[in-house]
C-alpha cells in the first residue's frame, strides 16, 4: 500500500522534474545574469566617480518655497547658466535636512535663525548674507467670507466671525508660517481662536490650501502672488496685510559644506543689483526699500 | 534624470535585490518552525501596518551621518545614505519585504509536503529539491511578489520624503514630483503623472489577480 503509493509520488515528481528542469535552469541563469549587470554596472558608476570627481554636476540648491514662482525668472537672469537643481521647501525643514547630512551646495532661507542652526552644526561655508524681505498678504477665492472683509476699505474691521477656516505655513518650520501667526495674534483673540487653522507643510502648500476653496482663505507670502501667478488664478481676492501687524520676514542664504565654483557664482549672484530687481519684480523688497517703507509707516501714523 | 526614469530604477533594483532575500525568508517561514519564528513573521510583516513616517523616522535617525553607524555606512559606500539613492534603496528593500515575502510564502506553503518528501525519498538533495522542484512551483508567487514591490515602490511616498527629501535627479521619485507639482500650482504635470502611475498599478493588479487565478486552476 505504501509502497505503491510512494511509487506513484515519485512518477508524479519525475513529471514535474523533467518539465520544470530546463525552464527553472533558464530563469535562474537569467537571473544571475541581470544581478551581475547590476552590480557590474553599479561598480563601473562608482569607478566614473572617483575619476570625474572634478566634473561632479553642481549640487542642487535648498530654496524656501515663498521664492517657489520668483525661482524661474532669477535663473533666466542667471547669465552664468548651466542648470542648477532645486529643491523648495519651509526654511526650517530645509535646514534640518542640511543638518541630517543633506549634498545642498546652498540653502535660501526666508529666516535666519535657521541658518543659524546650520551654522551651529558646522554644516555652513564663509558668511550669511541678505538677499531679499519679504511681507505678507491676504488671499481668499472670491465668494468667500474672508473677501468680502478683504474687500471692504476700512482694515480696523473687527476680524469677520463668518470666516471658520484659514490655511497658513506651518509657524513650527516656516518663516511665513511664523509671521502669519502673529499677524492673527494682532486681533481679537476670541475670534481668532475659533478658527480652524490649515497649515501647510511651506508657504506654497498654503497658498494652494488657501486657494482650493476648502478653506475661507489665508495668509501667504506676496511673493506667491505675482501678477503671472496671478493671471493663471483669476477668482482671487488678495490684500496686502499691514505691516504693522508682524516683523518684515528677512530672508539669508549661505553657503552649505565645501562650495563648488558654481555655488559661489550663484551666491554672488544673488547678491547682484541684477537679482535684486528680479526680486523687486516679484514681490520682494531689498533693505533699502524696507527701511524707506518702514519710515513711510511711522511717518503716515503720526 | 526624470522622476519617471528615477523610479523605474528604483523600482528594478528593489525588486532585483528583495527576490533573493524574499526567496529565503519565505521559505523559512513556509518550512521551518524554530524559536522566534512568530516574531520573525511579525518583523517582516511589520511595514504592512507601520505608518511610513515611523519607518521613515528610524531609517533617517539610524542612517544619518551624525551617528557611528552612518558614518560608517557613509564611508564603506562613499556616499551618504540619507538623502541620496543608496538610502531609498535601503528604505525600499525595508518597506517592501512584506510584499516579496507573502506571495512567495503562500507559494511555498501550498506546495503538497509529499511532493517534497518523495523528492528526498527519490534521492534529490535539499538544494536540487529547492530547484528543480520548489521553485518552478513557486513561479506564479515568485512573479506576483516581483510585480507587488515593483509597482509598491513606485509609489511609495512617506519614507521617501523622509529618508529622501526632495532632491531632483537623486531622490525626486514620480510620487514626490506629483507632490512637488501640486504645490507649485502646475496641475497639468500632476495630472499626467497621476494617471500614468493609477493606470500602471492596476496593470500590476490585473496581473498579480489573473496569475492567481491561473494558479488555482491549474491546482485543481
Amino acid at each position: 500500500m505504501l509502497n505503491t503509493e510512494h511509487k506513484k509520488l515519485i512518477t508524479v515528481v519525475r513529471r514535474i522534474k523533467d518539465r520544470n528542469n530546463k525552464h527553472s535552469a533558464r530563469v535562474i541563469r537569467k537571473y544571475i545574469l541581470c544581478q551581475t549587470i547590476l552590480l557590474l554596472s553599479c561598480a563601473a558608476k562608482a569607478n566614473t566617480n572617483s575619476e570625474q570627481l572634478a566634473q561632479t554636476p553642481a549640487p542642487p540648491v535648498a530654496v524656501a518655497s515663498s521664492l517657489r514662482y520668483s525661482w524661474p525668472a532669477l535663473m533666466d537672469a542667471y547669465s552664468a547658466g548651466g542648470s542648477i537643481r532645486v529643491t523648495f521647501g519651509s526654511s526650517g525643514n530645509l535646514a534640518r535636512q542640511i543638518i541630517q547630512g543633506a549634498p545642498f551646495g546652498l540653502l535660501l532661507s526666508a529666516d535666519k535663525a535657521f541658518v543659524d542652526q546650520v551654522k551651529a552644526a558646522g554644516r555652513s561655508y564663509g558668511q550669511i548674507k541678505p538677499y531679499a524681505i519679504g511681507s505678507l498678504s491676504w488671499v481668499a477665492p472670491k465668494n468667500s467670507k474672508l473677501a468680502d472683509w478683504l474687500q471692504r476699505t476700512n482694515v480696523e474691521t473687527p476680524f469677520p466671525s463668518s470666516v471658520a477656516t484659514l490655511s497658513i505655513a506651518n509657524p513650527r518650520h516656516a518663516p511665513y508660517g511664523k509671521a502669519a501667526k502673529s499677524v492673527l495674534n494682532t486681533f481679537n483673540q476670541e475670534r481668532i481662536q475659533s478658527i480652524k487653522l490649515t497649515l501647510g507643510e511651506n508657504a506654497a502648500q498654503a497658498l494652494q490650501f488657501a486657494i482650493s476653496g476648502a478653506t475661507d482663505g489665508g495668509i501667504v507670502p506676496t511673493a506667491l502672488l505675482s501678477n503671472d501667478v496671478l493671471s493663471n488664478l483669476p477668482n482671487l481676492v488678495t490684500r496686502a496685510v499691514e505691516p504693522h501687524r508682524y516683523e518684515p520676514v528677512e530672508h539669508v542664504m549661505v553657503l552649505v559644506g565645501k562650495p563648488t565654483k558654481a555655488m559661489e557664482i550663484l551666491f554672488d549672484f544673488l547678491q547682484s543689483d541684477t537679482a535684486k530687481n528680479v526680486l523687486a519684480q516679484h514681490g520682494f523688497n531689498s533693505k533699502e526699500n524696507a527701511n524707506d517703507a518702514a519710515n513711510q509707516t511711522k511717518g503716515n501714523s503720526r | 534624470m526624470s522622476p519617471l526614469f528615477l523610479s523605474l530604477k528604483l523600482a528594478t533594483v528593489t525588486t532585483l535585490l528583495l527576490l533573493p532575500v524574499g526567496l529565503i525568508i519565505a521559505r523559512l517561514l513556509a518550512y521551518r518552525s524554530f524559536k522566534g519564528r512568530a516574531f520573525l513573521e511579525a518583523l517582516v510583516y511589520l511595514p504592512l501596518v507601520l505608518p511610513p513616517t515611523v519607518l521613515g523616522y528610524y531609517l533617517l535617525i539610524s542612517l544619518s551621518p551624525n551617528n557611528a553607524f552612518g558614518q560608517l555606512l557613509a564611508s564603506t559606500f562613499n556616499t551618504p545614505m540619507v538623502f541620496s539613492f543608496p538610502g531609498l534603496v535601503i528604505a525600499s528593500l525595508i518597506a517592501n519585504l512584506p510584499f516579496a515575502v507573502q506571495p512567495l510564502q503562500q507559494s511555498f506553503t501550498a506546495i503538497p509536503t509529499e511532493v517534497r518528501e518523495a523528492a528526498w525519498v527519490s534521492g534529490m538533495s535539499a538544494r536540487s529539491t529547492f530547484l528543480r522542484i520548489e521553485l518552478p512551483q513557486c513561479w506564479h508567487g515568485l512573479l506576483c511578489a516581483a510585480t507587488l514591490t515593483f509597482a509598491h515602490t513606485l509609489g511609495e511616498f512617506g519614507v521617501v520624503l523622509m529618508v529622501g527629501g526632495n532632491i531632483d535627479g537623486e531622490t525626486r521619485t514620480l510620487s514626490i514630483a506629483i507632490y512637488d507639482s501640486v504645490q507649485a500650482l502646475d496641475m497639468q504635470a500632476a495630472g499626467l503623472m497621476t494617471a500614468g502611475l493609477l493606470l500602471f498599478s492596476l496593470l500590476a493588479l490585473i496581473i498579480v489577480r489573473s496569475n492567481g487565478l491561473q494558479y488555482v486552476r491549474t491546482r485543481h
